[in-house]
């Protein structure tokens, strides 16, 4: 295929720039890649996430949509330009309205560019104006405080200059510090796009990693053949999963993980080799020319399924004592159910269910890793670097002292950067095995087929109090829905019980869990962690048992 | 891939005719971009609309006002006259994509949208691993299991305002002008979804002016910001109280029922779901799209004043 | 009835949690004052409804993940000729804002100003072990870490200071980046202070940790859920369905969440938005959907995060309920919050509607059937 080349001549942040750029990529590409101004983030590339908004001859345009080549001879701004502190970015520091900061740039942008036509804006048209912009962060509430707040000032003639710091405190027993409203240490760089996450930090000459992942739920691999792909021109190194046996996982109890899938994949999505090569595109279309062959399995998508006793040979995993998919019970017992039952006048029962839930921070996944003389750098979007880095140690064979792991910014993460994850992995053994550092980012689909989140639950709970209203007895029957690994799953299964035991008096509870192997992407850890799908049940069952009982459920 | 903007639109056509139906003629790019980036499209040529003037402007004459194809739904949606005359088009337009899409997304772009369907909007990894469909050169139909035809979802909710207004577009196809109703675009097959030739250049959308003084316009999706539809119903009444009614998401194509005032509200109820094709592959179940339909065109047909 | 049932302070549940500080109460009698809750609720107009709900979480698992006798975390500060406090820790900041809050605990226990103060974190060379941001451990841990280590900062700046000027140590203070003594005649810049601390010594290293307490029972099972504290809140929410479609608005949020103590309120107010927020997409809109074993939603279109037009106003209230083992009587803001935002909006639905819809995501067409098969059975 023979790639045409276009010159593309660009006025960005009023600095001439002149590229040679294929037809197909876009414009946040060019911004990030080619310009190196990465306050642009990419969190979406489909145009549903706002986080790339820039201004081209003035008017707010999503870049991850947009081929660069339509914009020969245009003037952009990226938040780069805004500088050097826009009051608007000034009240987004101030009112709190920066926590990651992976959709501020975009949020920024969005805002100034509408502020232009309406510089008198009510607040639902503030939320009308970034109803594009997704944050996972904030809720938008001091979001659009921030914006409000600049237009109140924009309005008022200029009075004492802001200051951040409220350190005024004489009385020396008084706190001074610990209560006073402080922005983020770092806000001021995020709201400017000058903070670093992973993707953005500057790598001299690195190879570029992608992945090829199974197509299939469950299937063993009968062979792997990447001879084609290992003669394409810049691919540098492909790895399969029988160079890192080693399991792993979050929990010492489920070490059932390996960096990338050796005899068996267990999910639609699972990494079966890795290729690290010049670009992002030949590693992509290298993995393309990677074949496998696959004996397909029978798969197991439901709880319902996975319950059930089956043969040895239909397990998802082999290590399971039981004759079916159940990984974990966790079952507990206090007081007496039957005595709860019979103190009880009223009772309640329902059966709940809940589809599983994705974290869907706004920073996707992305790491970069190097070797030297002090051994393995690994800097990641992680929120547990030292459980990552005993990962590394583990999977890799090497001393915990050789091992170095950095958290850059972080985009969010809300559980679903809590374990140490494969790409890590899999990226640390080709920078050593190329002596080059490797990159890898995630598409927004990776960040779904690497979920982690949310178990989908089933829940039959009941409950039941004395004419007066006092709970006598709670008792859940909990199922969930672990995908194809564990991670989190033991504490999760133990967490849907336990957090029933609070905030009411209960002295008669108890409940069993099930987690299940799914052959489904894993789930793990999410906010409120495992406490979040009962709690649903148990304010329900409340607010029936108050009905019943004609009182207020308060 | 080749590049081309030309000034003229006469350039454009030849440059299209010459491709040989791999071309595309890119206008905002927010739907053919997203299609290409999942592979469901791979145009070798884009032939950029953008600096064509003659397909910017929004002029009202005496009883019609026409609208250049490249006008954005922002611009329309901000226009004084499209307020003045046509709110229903302003209250589509902000229904459509997000803020900032919509500045870039243009009303000539949004009628040729691609349809849409779960199993089609995916990766190309995703597609290949579910097994591609009819639409994609498979031979079934992933959200229906059969083999019958694909039923993806007709998804442009301008196209939905419009038809409700009689709308007309002027084509340019073949170097020969040609105006036909907004709905004659639209062939009714999933797989292929329009009627017109890919070289063929939508010019203008022409609509009656104080025709249709009474309408109604509803979009079900699951937020309010973002997303396609999921069934869209606009309808209007003219002064003589002929109704047209026109629904989106619910088909391949636009439905489009008319009557006046007196026909019963079952009739048109009836006929729609007899001609609606809405299966499973949507955020909403079947069977509650179904009944909505029904929910919106009984609220129509008081919002445009008959009482059903 | 959730007032007779709330358990009181200091005791222990029935899986023997020892509950410490506890601030139910007053979350939900905040959330009901502000909502209105006794005047308004069952008046309210045709479709709207109010729902109320609590929440309980830990405020960091009082187990390690990997069971050894290492602190949960270990933080270390040092003091060099620079008067740069350059404090190191392991905590990991993913926009929850632990190191602004390592900064303004370090600050308010040395008496210097926080632009004096350095956090390095998160690096697993330069920084000491910490287990990680999950279980919402770090606020409580850490904190309690930093302010230790700065506690034996400032022990070691006083007794440096207390030596060379001669006077005791309970005649200083150091506050407002300046050491003072109560008799006026000690008065040293920060820069003076420094250079007399590290005089002959070279830089100053000061370490702090947290070990949590023994806690919990002797079974199998006990040590799940065990935390040196535990948060509290509630959640009041306002929805307005539309009768004939089950199509719905959240049209308020009211939160109260104990905290503790806010050591940041800013910071505090944030989490519990988001929290909400969050909570609200899992009640409204959000979730997983399946074609074999492939995510049929695997991006932001199809899977539905709420977007800032389907985000009410929020009412944020912080409780502060002074734990007695917190960093200045801190605890848990950034998971807990979000446990009641779910069934509130469930239950003021149910409010509104007469329909229960035990299935998340309550979407609009399982409010729709709802109310018809409602209907139908009156019928
Ligand atoms: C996140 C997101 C949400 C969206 N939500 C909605 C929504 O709610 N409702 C909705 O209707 N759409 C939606 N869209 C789709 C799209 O943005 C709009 O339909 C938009 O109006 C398309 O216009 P465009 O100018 O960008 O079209 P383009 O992508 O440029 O073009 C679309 C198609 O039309 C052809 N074309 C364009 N102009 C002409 C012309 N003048 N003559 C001949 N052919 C032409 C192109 O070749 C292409 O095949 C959404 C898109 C995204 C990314
Ligand atoms: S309706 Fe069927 S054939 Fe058509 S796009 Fe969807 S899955 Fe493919
Ligand atoms: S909208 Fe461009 S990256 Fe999400
Ligand atoms: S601050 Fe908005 S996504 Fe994190």
């Amino acid at each position: 295929m023979v790639v045409i080349m276009h010159t593309l001549n660009l006025t960005i942040n009023n600095k001439p720039y002149h590229f040679l750029i294929s037809g197909t990529e876009s414009l946040a590409q060019v911004i990030r890649q080619k310009a190196d101004l990465t306050g642009t983030k990419i969190g979406c590339e489909q145009g549903t996430c706002g986080a790339c908004t820039v201004l081209v001859n003035e008017k707010a345009v999503l870049s991850c949509i947009s081929p660069a080549i339509r914009y020969n001879n245009s003037s952009v701004t990226t938040i780069e330009g805004i500088a050097p502190l826009h009051k608007l970015q000034e009240q987004f520091v101030k009112q709190g309205a920066v926590q990651c900061g992976f959709c501020t740039p975009g949020m920024v942008m969005t805002a100034l560019d509408f502020l232009k036509n309406n510089s008198n804006p009510t607040s639902h048209e503030i939320r009308e104006a970034l109803s594009g912009n997704v944050c996972r962060c904030t809720g938008y509430q001091k979001i659009v405080h921030a914006i409000e707040e600049y237009v109140k000032q924009n309005k008022i003639p200029e009075t004492s200059a802001t200051t951040f710091k409220s350190n005024g405190n004489d009385n020396k027993n008084l706190l001074s510090i610990v209560g006073t409203r402080q922005p983020y240490l770092e806000a001021e760089q995020k709201v400017t796009g000058k903070a670093d996450f992973a993707d953005d930090i500057p790598i001299k000459n690195p190879l570029y990693c992608r992945f090829l992942r199974s197509p299939h739920p469950h299937a063993k691999i009968i062979s792997i053949d990447i001879s084609e792909a290992e003669k394409m021109e810049g691919v540098k190194c492909i790895i399969t999963g029988k160079e890192l046996p080693v399991t792993f996982g979050v929990l010492p109890v489920s070490q059932d993980e390996t960096a990338m899938a050796v005899e068996k994949v267990r999910y639609i999505g699972e990494i079966v080799a890795a290729v690290a090569a010049e670009s992002e595109e030949l590693a992509e279309n290298a993995c393309k020319k990677i074949k496998v062959d696959y004996e397909i399995l029978k798969s197991f998508f439901t709880i319902e399924d996975s319950l059930k006793e089956i043969n040895e040979n239909e397990k998802i995993h082999s290590h399971g004592k039981n004759n079916n998919n159940i990984h974990k019970t966790a079952e507990l017992r206090f007081g007496s159910k039957q005595e709860g039952l019979e103190k009880s006048v009223t009772h309640s029962e329902f059966n709940f269910s809940y589809l599983g839930l994705n974290h869907a921070f706004t920073e996707p996944h992305a790491a970069v890793s190097w070797w030297d003389e002090k051994g393995l750098t690994l800097i990641s979007a992680t929120q547990v670097p030292h459980y990552l880095h005993r990962a590394l140690a583990k999977v890799l064979q090497v001393p915990l002292y050789k091992v170095r792991v950095i958290k850059p910014n972080v985009g969010g993460g809300f559980g679903g950067k809590s374990d140490p994850f494969t790409h890590e992995i899999i990226i640390a053994h080709l920078s050593r095995k190329t002596g080059k550092p490797v990159k890898v980012r995630f598409t927004r689909e990776e960040v779904f087929i690497n979920n982690h989140g949310r178990h989908p639950t089933e829940i039959k709970m009941n409950a039941g109090t004395n004419a007066d209203g006092i709970l006598q007895y709670i008792d859940a029957d909990i199922k969930i829905d672990g995908g194809a690994y564990g991670s989190f799953g033991v504490v999760t299964s133990y967490y849907n019980g336990v957090m029933l035991q609070a905030p009411y008096r209960v002295n008669n509870f108890g409940f069993i869990t099930k987690r299940v192997y799914t052959n489904k992407p894993q789930c793990g850890a999410m906010r409120g962690h495992g406490a979040v799908n009962p709690r649903f049940a148990m304010e329900v069952l409340m607010d029936d048992l108050a009905e019943k009982l004609n009182m207020d459920p308060c | 891939m080749n590049y081309y903007k030309p000034k003229e639109l006469t350039e454009a056509v030849s440059l299209a005719e010459s491709a040989n139906g791999s071309g595309f003629f890119i206008a905002g790019g927010t739907d053919l971009w997203v299609n290409y980036l999942q592979k469901n499209t791979e145009p070798t040529l884009l032939i950029d609309l953008s600096e064509i003037e003659e397909l910017k402007e929004i002029n009202i004459s005496k009883n019609q006002i026409e609208i250049g194809s490249f006008v954005t739904l922002d611009e329309l949606i901000r226009n004084p006259l499209i307020a003045k005359h046509f709110p229903l088009l302003a209250t589509a337009g902000l229904s459509i994509a997000t803020p900032v899409i919509r500045k870039t997304a243009t009303i000539g772009g949004n009628l040729l949208c691609e349809n849409r369907c779960y199993y089609y909007n995916q990766s190309e990894f995703w597609k290949n691993a579910a097994g591609q469909c009819l639409k994609n050169c498979g031979e079934i139909c992933l959200a229906t299991g059969g083999a019958k035809g694909c039923y993806s979802k007709f998804v442009s909710d301008m196209a939905v305002a419009l038809i409700a207004v009689e709308g007309e577009v002027e084509i340019v196809e073949k170097k020969v002008i040609h105006k036909i109703p907004i709905e004659k675009i639209y062939s009714g097959d999933g797989i292929k979804s329009k009627n017109i030739s890919p070289d063929a250049i939508l010019k203008k959308i022409t609509l009656p002016v104080e025709k249709y003084t009474k309408t109604y316009y509803r979009k079900l999706r699951s937020r309010k910001s973002v997303e396609f539809t999921s069934l869209t119903v606009a309808m209007a009444c003219d002064t003589k109280n002929n109704i047209r009614i026109s629904i989106g998401g619910i088909a391949q194509k636009p439905l489009l029922l008319t009557g006046d005032s007196s026909t019963p509200v079952e009739e048109f109820i009836s006929s729609a779901n007899k001609q609606s094709k809405i299966i499973d592959n949507d955020l909403f179940p079947r069977v509650y799209r179904k009944e909505m339909m029904g929910v919106y065109i009984r609220e129509g047909m008081r919002g445009v004043g008959v009482v059903g | 009835m959730r007032f007779k049932n709330f358990i009181p302070s200091f005791t222990t549940t029935v899986g023997q949690y020892r509950i410490t500080s506890n601030g139910v109460r007053e979350s939900l009698e905040k959330v009901m004052v502000q909502s209105k809750w006794k005047e308004r609720r069952g008046k309210l107009p045709v479709g709207h409804g109010l729902g109320v709900a609590c929440g309980f979480f830990i405020s960091g698992s009082a187990l390690p993940i990997i069971w050894n006798e290492y602190p949960q975390t270990s933080v270390h500060i040092k003091l060099d000729f620079d008067g740069r406090v350059l404090v190191t820790s392991g905590a990991s900041d993913i926009g929850q804002g632990s190191d602004t809050m390592i900064a303004m605990v370090a600050s308010e226990i040395l008496g210097i100003s926080m632009e004096k103060i350095t956090v390095v974190a998160a690096d697993t060379l330069l920084t000491p072990v910490d287990l990680g941001s999950y279980s919402s451990r770090v606020t409580f841990m850490v904190g309690n870490a930093v302010k230790m280590a700065a506690e034996n900062l400032k022990e070691k700046i006083l007794q440096a200071v207390s030596i060379r000027k001669n006077i005791e140590i309970s005649e200083i203070h150091l506050y407002q980046d300046s050491v003072t003594s109560n008799d006026g005649k000690v008065n040293l810049n920060w820069q003076e202070t420094v250079d007399i601390t590290t005089a002959g010594v070279g830089a100053i290293s000061v370490t702090g940790k947290y070990i949590s307490p023994k806690l919990g029972g002797n079974f199998k099972g006990s040590g799940a859920g065990l935390s040196p504290s535990y948060s509290f809140g509630a959640v009041i929410a306002e929805v307005k369905v539309d009768n004939v479609t089950g199509q719905y608005e959240v049209l308020h949020l009211w939160g109260a969440h104990d905290c503790g103590k806010a050591i940041n309120p800013l910071a505090v107010e944030g989490q519990l938005e988001g929290s909400w927020h969050m909570g609200m997409g899992q009640a409204i809109s959000e979730g997983l959907r399946y074609y074999k074993g492939l995510i049929l939603n695997p991006n932001y279109l199809d899977y539905p995060v709420p977007t800032s037009l389907d985000t009410p106003e929020m009412s944020t209230n912080i409780i502060e309920s002074n734990d007695p083992e917190g960093p200045f009587g801190a605890k848990e803001c950034g998971e807990g919050a979000l446990l009641p935002a779910i069934p509130a909006i469930a239950n003021a639905i149910y409010n509104a509607t007469g329909v229960r819809v035990n299935e998340l995501p309550i979407t609009a067409d399982k409010v729709y059937f709802g109310m018809r098969n409602k209907n139908n059975k009156k019928q």
